[in-house]
């Protein structure tokens, strides 16, 4: 079993350098460069189609920049949530948000239940996140808002240092999108590095920072 | 919108589809033929069931013996099938193994669905004698064929995102099997397993024409002395157990549909 990695302070813990990100022939971002630091906060905004999506799953190591690097990659580092979630409906929440912490155990285990500790960890965060009320549902029957949640509560129970989260509050009423919001402050109060693409003004203004990013190579970071 | 396209550019994959098989049986019917001799068909039809009705109960412990028998082979044959078609069906899925498995694994799920199952029954009864063994050994293989393909393309048409967003969060590609595509995959590999079973209880009645055990054996007998009376009532047996399990094969697949996840 191989606990999540240490964080170290004030040490970047993820960086980017020099990365550009091109789609179907458009140069969307052009020689960024990005440090996530233990305990931040960092908002990602921009037009729709202006790269933010593909900013993340890049820093996630699932896509490959046109150029430049991402350092600091490996195993139990990030934890991810995207905007479509990927849950199999099938699971109730329960199962779904500690599946997040499988890299925990070994290959063999785990076939038939998951882990008790994530299972149990799992109520901790629904009720964190105001989900506690689907854990023994099927996905099949939450809502977009929900899934996302427990997407969300998934990537909180994996415990990887860096947190990359695609639009978590996107489809969440405005008591929802504060609580995990909240949530996520909570986390990188606790030392991870938090990255977030928005879409509300109001949740990135919540960040430390906040890259701006115009769609055309452009991008901007500063306080939100 | 009106389309002032010419037909034929109008016509999609399917159109054309149906177009070729229509001009397929064009091309296949005149090759049917009957005896060239004037027979009397309807008369002929009506003669052999009279001498098959009305069916011989007597035989019916007899038949019950014969009929658990076939059960036997069918259930332990699906099963088998089952358990082999998994591993092969993840070796044939396109989204799942590399080429360079996927491709020899469906070259041999193809060479294996290629032979009838009652070639594959009498290939058994020459390598282990003519018992129920061999019907067992039979519809294993045929039935691999076809569940592992199954299979396959189960996996293939699965969404494969959750279990790359597992992948995403470290799992190792057994974990996000196992917690991304099982769960999509379970109620429908269920499925096909019970429609193979219905599948192997018929043909276990077939296969026991050449030999390999169960209630064919049976069949195969009375055809031979003529007793059509009873070769119905094993008919009429055959005909109950199928509607039988065909009607449980609903119940079952519509509980399966609304699982709950308490066991994905």
């Amino acid at each position: 079993m191989s606990a999540a990695p240490a964080i170290a302070a004030g040490r970047a813990l993820l960086s980017a350098q020099g990365l550009t990100i091109a789609r179907g022939g458009r140069c969307l971002i052009a020689d960024l460069d990005l440090e996530l630091e233990p305990g931040s906060l960092l908002a990602i905004s921009g037009p729709s189609g202006c790269g933010k999506s593909s900013l993340l799953r890049t820093l996630a190591g699932l896509e490959r920049p046109q150029r430049g690097t991402v350092r600091g990659l490996r195993s139990g580092l990030i934890a991810t949530a995207f905007q479509d979630p990927g849950l199999p409906l099938a699971l109730t929440a329960r199962q779904a948000i500690a599946c997040g912490g499988l890299h925990r155990q070994r290959w063999w285990r785990g076939w038939w239940t998951l882990p008790a500790a994530d299972l149990q960890a799992a109520e901790l965060w629904a009720e964190r996140l105001g989900i506690a009320h689907l854990l023994e549902r099927p996905l099949a029957t939450a809502s977009g808002g929900e899934r996302q949640r427990v997407a969300v509560a998934r990537a909180l129970l994996h415990g990887g240092p860096v947190l990359l989260l695609d639009e978590p509050v996107s489809q969440l009423d405005a008591t929802n999108a504060a609580r995990v919001i909240a949530v996520l402050r909570a986390a990188s109060a606790a030392g991870r590095a938090v990255a977030i693409v928005v879409h509300q003004r109001e949740c990135a203004a919540l960040a430390d920072r906040e890259l701006r990013l115009s769609g055309e190579g452009g991008w901007t970071i500063g306080a939100p | 919108m009106d389309d002032r396209r010419p037909l034929i550019r109008r016509l999609d994959a399917v159109d054309w589809s149906f177009l070729i098989f229509l001009a397929l049986v064009a091309l296949a019917l005149p090759g049917i033929r009957g005896s060239s001799r004037d027979l009397d068909y309807a008369g002929n039809a009506w003669r052999f069931l009279e001498r098959c009705l009305p069916p011989d109960l007597t035989v019916l412990p007899e038949v019950g013996v014969a009929l658990l028998e076939t059960a036997r082979i069918a259930v332990v044959a699906t099963a088998f099938a089952a358990l082999l078609s998994l591993p092969l069906g993840i070796a044939a899925a396109r989204s799942l193994a590399p080429r360079w498995v996927a491709w020899p694994a469906r070259l041999f799920l193809n060479g294996v669905r290629s032979v009838p199952a009652l070639v594959w029954a009498v290939l058994a009864v020459a390598i282990v004698g003519p018992n129920a063994l061999a019907g067992c050994l039979a519809l294993t293989a045929y039935s691999i064929g076809y569940l592992a393909k199954f299979a396959a393309e189960s996996i293939d048409s699965a969404d494969p995102w959750p279990a790359q967003a597992l992948r995403a969060l470290d799992a190792n590609a057994v974990q996000a099997f196992r917690w991304g595509l099982w769960p999509q995959l379970r109620a429908q590999l269920m499925s096909h397993g019970l429609w193979m079973l219905e599948y192997n209880l018929r043909s276990a009645a077939i296969v026991g024409y050449v030999g390999a055990g169960g209630i064919g054996l049976l069949l195969h007998s009375y055809q031979e002395y003529g007793d059509w009376q009873r070769f119905s009532s094993v008919l009429l047996v055959i005909l109950l157990l199928v509607t039988a399990l065909d009607a449980l094969g609903q119940r079952l697949r519509r509980a399966w549909t609304g699982t709950s996840a308490a066991d994905p």
